[in-house]
């Protein structure tokens, strides 16, 4: 069954058509990719997914039920989680709090049990704190847990985003960006991250420029070009179609370049 | 410090702040405490909407006064007891924080501090004008203070003196300490926090972001209303000028200069603009003016106020060990 289907998703800002009539499937237990130009509508099909923005018309099913007006908590609530581009972490706070404000649906005693500092809510605490270490230590932040997150270096940062979605336990991972303005060196570690989360059985729709991160992690990608779904299929056949590259790189180009960068 | 030791601490300054009417008996000092205790109780306030959810209230001092009007008016003219007049004064308030609050806080950006900047002068002006009710600009005189608890066995606890009146605040400034302890501590305290920092992020790992903004603004208007209460039934008059935006910028500052979203912050500052400048009073010429540049310094080199800078040296020493070892 699709975790997720987008049908005639489209989106206009004013006379601008952002998104025009996209039909894109993710089935359970995928890692997809989407790629595209600058502007071809790939953080908008974001933000619609999650809620951010409503589609001008058509419909966004998930877990085979209509959540096309559902605003991005409600969406959060039943495992649908994104990253973003650009801030990605609470910066002011510290790495632990990061992650326990991404646990904050998985922590059920309120505020009224906290002024009582009842045993179930103390317990809860505990083991949430406990569970955040673990989870910084899985992706390589151990030691950190007490600085400001805004301290983290840039690569660090960007794994700090990823460990907050992580642990809200996400069904299905949207991931915009991960791996812009890294050098090579994050790059690859940000992969193996990802491909790690995706073998305990993450769902991941990933948005990348970098075609390297994109071939490696996706079996399956979908081209993006003025808002349309310009083909999709595996990465060896997206490089080679020359639809693709003449998007890319302009007509009359031939060679693949696409995968050598 | 480890826990125990700052344990230890935190329970000798709470023995100290319980002892200190019979240690220092001059009603002078008892004052300035009460009056500093006053706004500790404010700065807490401020500090859940402001500090912690990052909304910023310029109606703050109007909250204050609904309370004070509200408290006031219910001894003076429903001759009602304290212990009745101080709960409907803060149910008073928070009525008024939800019908402003609910609208305002639903919309992001700036729409909650225009929404209070004008709600702020609207109070203003009523409490100016409403003269029948509010007195106008003469204000509310002959406040009585707050009803005498009766003990078995013919005793009393009273308000009367500063002593009472000073151990009545202390439980309130205890009480505003504690909550925002447990806030910071609990899910709803970080969901406040994640909402100030990031609104998107925070929606997205399943935080409703308006509903936590209305909570954290009606926790806040508590507080307002038991320190409007307190203030009316100490100081046993209340005008409008007292609650003006001006006032509100002014608390605003202190919760800046002591760190915003801190635990100890609020209670800093309130210390800082109250209690310093009244027993720095030995260099009275000059009191204003060093009160003046520690302030812009404050602004200027300390963003996160003085609790801030102390955290960020804190942090400096152990990123230091950690690339050592």
């Amino acid at each position: 069954m699709n975790l997720l289907a987008c049908e005639k998703v489209h989106k206009n800002f004013g006379g601008l058509v952002a998104v025009n009539q996209v039909e894109l499937k993710v089935d359970q237990g995928e890692i997809v990719g989407l790629i595209g130009p600058n502007g071809a509508g790939k953080t908008t099909l974001f933000n619609l997914v999650t809620g951010f923005l409503v589609p001008t018309s058509g419909k966004i099913v998930y877990q085979g039920k209509d959540i096309t007006r559902l605003p991005p908590h409600v969406l959060g609530g039943r495992g649908l989680v994104r990253t973003f581009q650009k801030i990605n972490i609470f910066p002011e706070l510290t790495v632990l709090d990061n992650i326990l404000i991404g646990r904050y649906l998985h922590i059920k005693a309120g505020f009224i049990q906290s002024l009582l500092q009842s045993r179930v809510q103390k317990q809860e605490e505990a083991m949430a704190r406990e569970r955040a270490r673990q989870a910084l230590e899985a992706v390589g932040l151990p030691g950190w847990e007490g600085q400001q997150a805004k301290n983290l270096p840039f690569g660090l940062q960007r794994a700090l985003g990823i460990s907050i979605a992580l642990a809200a336990q996400p069904m299905l991972l949207l991931l915009d960006e991960p791996a812009s303005g890294m050098n090579t060196e994050e790059k690859k570690h940000i992969t193996e991250v990802i491909r790690r989360i995706h073998q305990s059985g993450i769902t991941i729709l990933i948005v990348e420029h970098d075609m390297n991160v994109v071939m490696n992690l996706c079996r399956r990608i979908i081209v993006l070009d003025y808002g349309t779904v310009l083909t999709e299929g595996t990465p060896e056949e997206v490089q080679h179609d020359p639809r693709v590259i003449e998007v890319y790189l302009g007509k009359g180009y031939k060679k693949n370049v696409i995968g050598a960068n | 410090m480890n826990g125990r030791l700052k344990k230890l601490f935190l329970f000798g300054l709470i023995a100290l702040a319980f002892l200190f009417p019979s240690m220092v008996n001059d009603p002078y000092y008892q004052h300035i405490l009460i009056s500093t205790f006053l706004f500790v109780i404010s700065a807490y306030g401020f500090n859940i909407i402001t500090g912690i959810a990052g909304q910023f209230n310029i109606a703050h001092a109007g909250f204050i006064g609904i309370g004070s009007y509200a408290s006031a008016l219910a001894m003076t003219r429903l001759a009602l007891s304290f212990w009745v007049a101080l709960p409907m004064a803060v149910l008073v308030t928070i009525t008024f924080g939800f019908l402003i609050g609910y609208p305002s806080l639903r919309l992001r950006g700036v729409y909650f501090a225009l929404t209070t900047l004008g709600f702020g002068e609207i109070l203003f002006l009523v409490f100016d004008n409403w003269i029948p009710v509010t007195g106008g600009p003469m204000g509310i005189t002959g406040i009585p203070a707050p009803t005498p608890i009766p003990l078995p066995g013919g005793y009393q606890i009273a308000f009367e003196s500063k002593a009472g009146f000073y151990y009545l605040c202390l439980v309130f400034v205890l009480l505003a300490i504690y909550v925002n302890r447990q806030l910071l501590h609990s899910r709803l305290g970080r969901a406040m926090l994640s909402v100030r920092e990031n609104e998107d992020l925070a929606q997205s790992v399943g935080i409703p972001v308006a509903r936590t903004k209305i909570t954290a603004f009606l926790l806040a208007t508590i507080f307002l209303g038991i320190c409007g209460s307190l203030y009316a039934h100490y100081f046993r008059f209340i005008s409008p000028v007292s609650f003006t935006a001006g006032e509100s910028f002014r608390q605003a500052t202190m919760l800046i200069v002591g760190g915003k979203g801190t635990l100890i912050g609020p209670i800093l500052g309130a210390f800082i603009f109250t209690a310093l400048p009244e027993f720095l009073r030995s260099v009275e010429d000059y009191q204003w003016i060093a009160y003046g540049v520690i302030l812009m310094l404050c602004i200027v080199f300390l963003p996160n106020g003085i609790v801030g800078l102390v955290n960020e040296r804190r942090a400096r020493g152990t990123i230091g060990r950690a690339e050592d070892g």
